[in-house]
């Protein structure tokens, strides 16, 4: 099942993947420029951010599949262990 | 014909076929959304199960769900009645001897292997859940980890948040037992060996998620179920134990000390999960069947595959639990989220010889060990079936007066996933308990419940249960 050819769905989720990356890297750079806002990440840049979800998530309009769309919390991020 | 005990999933999707409760769906479904979306009406409507036949971007995949999302499936899967499930399960785990799992060479589970360097986690077909799990989840993950100093192998279903093509984010948490074995790694600066079981029996999912005493392995608790041993395979990079008809068998290993940030994810309480910095799974083999079957669970917004599983086998312990200190309790019902909302029956004729009773089940039920969620409690007479909403709102309608029969206790230990939490997530939550006694009360209150409750015949009533079919219905 892993031998079979790269599809263009399996290609966006790899891009998804390189964004997500990109956030996980960068989350304190991120959460001191856009804490308690709402961001979308495409091409591994910020690519939009607001408070309005609905407003915010038009920029990834198109590529839901690849594009990180997520609240910035204020504060500590917890690790349980 | 299929029949319990179920030894593969692929028998339990054969016995759901052959009882109608099966759907081949054969038009492209997306994993974007599509599949969790048809997930949710099948669990709004009590609907059949599933298998997708044809996954956009994943060829030559299916994609199984929802076999256990009613309470009839999940009775067929024990092996038992589902007329009074609760009761009769706890009654049947009391009875159990264990046995054990017996290895056997080789399985189906092992016809594909990847390793390192082969492996490609992007190439399955995990379906997103809400809309924000970005990355999505492999959510009908069964994960088994080895307490290292006592051999232990502890099994449950988890969450894994899929991190690149062979890495998953594990939602390992300090009071759960695989939490309580990984910190003996920590503690050692070892990696800890893990595997994750997707697609398997309908058991094997049900029994991972009993809340289980410590050092109890739960594939002994399938064989004691079944009364036959699980058939299992040692792992190819590890020595875990997997049963051996599983679809697919993620092998990796947990650092002791990198952690990254997981989530958001939907959870069961309707709203999403905050960030975590959590442990890494490092994929270093992935075994399978040749033309595997992916197995999703769906959990979000009740009610779902998750809440029917969670809720019955959490009642199970429940019952059982709080039985030992109040033995007058009859029965157990979590009615949402995973039991934050729970009624609890009382035996009527003993309430009546015992005053402050109710008050004594209220202070029980959340001190049990297998009370974690339960956060408002409905108490009833034994004439009503807790399990049935409409009653409880009836209940609650004519035997409830906000002004005396109410009780609340706040700061009381909750949980950090409840959003209405006072403290905004800070610590490991806290809530406020509210009881509310819903029994028929003493005089000078029960003048009215003198009169008796205005219903047909008990004979007729009977009658019609039993002729029901015959009437055409």
């Amino acid at each position: 099942m892993f031998e079979s050819e790269v599809t263009p769905e399996q290609r966006e989720r790899r891009r998804l993947l390189e964004n997500r990356a990109w956030l996980d890297k960068n989350f304190e750079m991120v959460q001191k420029e856009y804490p308690d806002q709402w961001i979308v990440i495409l091409d591994q840049k910020v690519a939009s951010h607001g408070s309005d979800i609905d407003v915010v998530k038009r920029s990834a309009e198109g590529k839901e599949g690849e594009a990180v769309v997520i609240r910035i919390p204020v504060g500590t991020i917890p690790t349980p262990m | 014909m299929s029949q319990f005990p179920f030894k593969s999933l692929r028998d339990w999707i054969d016995f759901l076929k052959e009882r109608g409760q099966l759907v081949e769906n054969k038009e492209d479904v997306d994993l974007r959304g599509e599949v969790a979306a048809i997930s949710r009406k099948i669990a709004l409507t009590n609907g059949p199960a599933v298998v997708h036949h044809r996954i956009k971007g994943y060829p030559g995949w299916r994609i199984f769900s929802d076999g256990l999302t009613t309470r009839q499936r999940s009775a067929w899967a024990l092996g038992i009645s589902e007329d009074r499930i609760v009761t009769n399960l706890a009654d049947k785990l009391k009875r159990l001897d264990k046995v054990k799992p017996v290895i056997v060479k080789d399985g189906p589970c092992k016809e594909l292997m990847y390793f390192a360097g082969q492996v490609d986690l992007v190439k399955l077909p995990i379906a997103f859940t809400g809309e924000y799990d970005t990355p999505p989840f492999i959510t009908a993950g069964i994960s088994n980890i080895r307490d290292p100093e006592t051999g232990w192998q502890n099994t449950g279903i988890r969450r894994f948040q899929l991190k690149g093509k062979d890495r998953l984010n594990n939602l390992v948490l300090p009071f759960q037992h695989e939490g309580i074995i990984f910190a003996k790694y920590i503690k050692k600066n070892k990696p800890a060996p893990v595997a994750i079981v997707i697609g398997a029996d309908p058991l094997y999912n049900l029994v991972s998620l009993m809340p289980a005493p410590d050092q109890v392995d739960e594939m002994d608790t399938w064989g004691a179920f079944t009364g036959i041993p699980l058939e299992v395979v040692r792992c190819e990079t590890n020595d875990l134990l997997v049963p051996a008809t599983s679809e697919i068998v993620i092998e990796g290993e947990m650092d002791p000390k990198e952690r990254v940030l997981e989530g958001p994810f939907s959870e069961f309480t309707g709203f999403y999960s905050g960030l975590r910095m959590l442990p890494v799974v490092h994929v270093m083999c992935v075994t399978m069947r040749k033309d595997c079957i992916y197995q999703n669970m769906y959990m979000a917004v009740p009610t779902s595959e998750a809440h029917t599983m969670g809720h019955l086998m959490n009642e199970v312990e429940l019952l059982r639990q709080i039985k030992e200190f109040v033995p007058e309790v009859k029965d157990v019902a979590i009615l949402s989220s995973w039991g934050m909302v729970t009624a609890v029956s009382v035996d009527k004729k003993a309430k009546v010889k015992k005053p402050g009773l109710v008050n004594k089940i209220a202070l029980t039920v959340k001190t049990v060990k297998a009370s974690p969620f339960v956060k408002n409690v409905i108490v009833v007479d034994d004439d009503v079936d807790p399990h049935n909403v409409h009653e409880i709102l009836w209940c609650m309608s004519v035997k409830f007066q906000g002004q005396k029969d109410i009780l609340v206790i706040p700061d009381f230990p909750g949980t950090i996933l409840d959003p209405s939490e006072p403290y905004l997530g800070k610590g490991p939550g806290v809530t406020s308990y509210t009881v509310f006694d819903c029994t028929e009360k003493p005089p000078p209150y029960d003048e009215a419940y003198k009169r008796g409750v205005a219903q047909p015949r008990e004979n007729y009533r009977k009658l019609v249960e039993e002729k029901w079919g015959i009437y055409g219905f």
